[in-house]
């Protein structure tokens, strides 16, 4: 049964508070970027967290069906016949075991810096407002074209 | 270990290639972790003479970035009078465990034989570089005379 309040898209009392949290929130990002405090946190300059376990628990993997078809570009050598491989997010495959030791270090991938999710809730928020931050100098130079070319 | 088989392999590549900028490897049967070699740039003014380097891996190699320091002192304005360099490729925060040792020590030369004042580590010779070039290259060869190691045949 849809309610009164539903019917004329009224928030609940709760999502209009997680609303207003995430406000805030990007806000308070947007402050620390603008005044350099991720920069004098050290963030830029810090290897990456580890990727979240979670994620690396759940990577797809792969059984070697032959040899020679690649190798493993941490340990450098030529997968065999029923090893396991696990497959990132960027489709770049390693031994189970070396892509996980590497992982349990920084979330990057070892070839590309495709980085996977982690389970530091400021560098998340680092990331998403690096990521903000690109998308609106974007923005910011789409605009300038649209005026001037 | 990790680190034994990838650098014997690594090792073994190496010396196959045969670089002709780095030569004379030397590595202990007993500590395969501790490289030596010889730098042998292609520029002026450090192609009077080679530069003894060393590369100490960590234990936790690939997994970590390996050390280089110079052996042989020379007068460039990224290597400091202990033999400390600034590579960004095996910084902390840069290391990626797919690089090779190869592409560091290519990255090596390259440093050596284009230096980058923009990042000096000797603040006074990135200085001179940029300000009175023909006296740095003149400094800067006089001190691979005296000090540098002798260039392996060709």
């Amino acid at each position: 049964m849809v309610d009164y309040f539903q019917e004329r898209g009224f928030n609940t009392v709760e999502d209009a508070d997680r609303s207003r949290e995430e406000e805030l929130e990007r806000h308070i990002m947007r402050l620390m970027a603008d005044f350099n405090l991720f920069d004098e946190m050290g963030m830029p300059n810090q290897l990456a967290p580890p990727a979240s376990p979670e994620i690396v628990n759940n990577l797809p993997e792969e059984k070697i069906q032959e040899t020679n078809c690649g190798k493993c570009d941490i340990c450098l050598k030529e997968y065999e016949k029923d090893e396991t491989v696990k497959i990132i997010p960027c489709k770049h495959k390693f031994h189970s075991e070396c892509i996980i030791a590497w992982l349990t270090k920084t979330n990057s991938c070892p070839l590309c810096r495709h980085e996977l999710p982690t389970s530091d809730p400021i560098y998340e928020q680092y990331r998403k407002e690096k990521k903000r931050q690109k998308e609106r100098e974007i923005d910011i130079e789409n605009l300038h074209n649209s005026m001037f070319s | 270990m990790a680190a034994t088989k990838r650098l014997q392999k690594e090792l073994g590549d190496i010396r196959n290639s045969g670089l002709k900028s780095f030569r004379d490897i030397q590595v202990d049967d007993t500590n395969i972790l501790t490289w030596q070699g010889l730098i042998v740039p292609d520029n002026p003014p450090y192609n009077k003479g080679a530069f003894k380097i060393e590369i100490n891996f960590p234990a936790e190699y690939p997994f970590k970035p390996p050390k280089i320091s110079f052996k042989t002192k020379i007068y460039h304005p990224n290597i400091d009078e202990k033999g400390q360099v600034c590579l960004p490729i095996i910084s902390a925060e840069n290391w990626k465990p797919a690089t090779r040792t190869d592409q560091v020590i290519q990255a090596l030369v390259a440093l050596v034989n284009e230096p980058e004042p923009e990042h000096p580590l000797r603040a006074d010779l990135a200085e001179e570089y940029l300000k009175d070039k023909k006296k740095f290259l003149k400094n800067a060869e006089e001190f691979t005379k005296k000090h540098s190691e002798k260039r392996p045949p060709e």
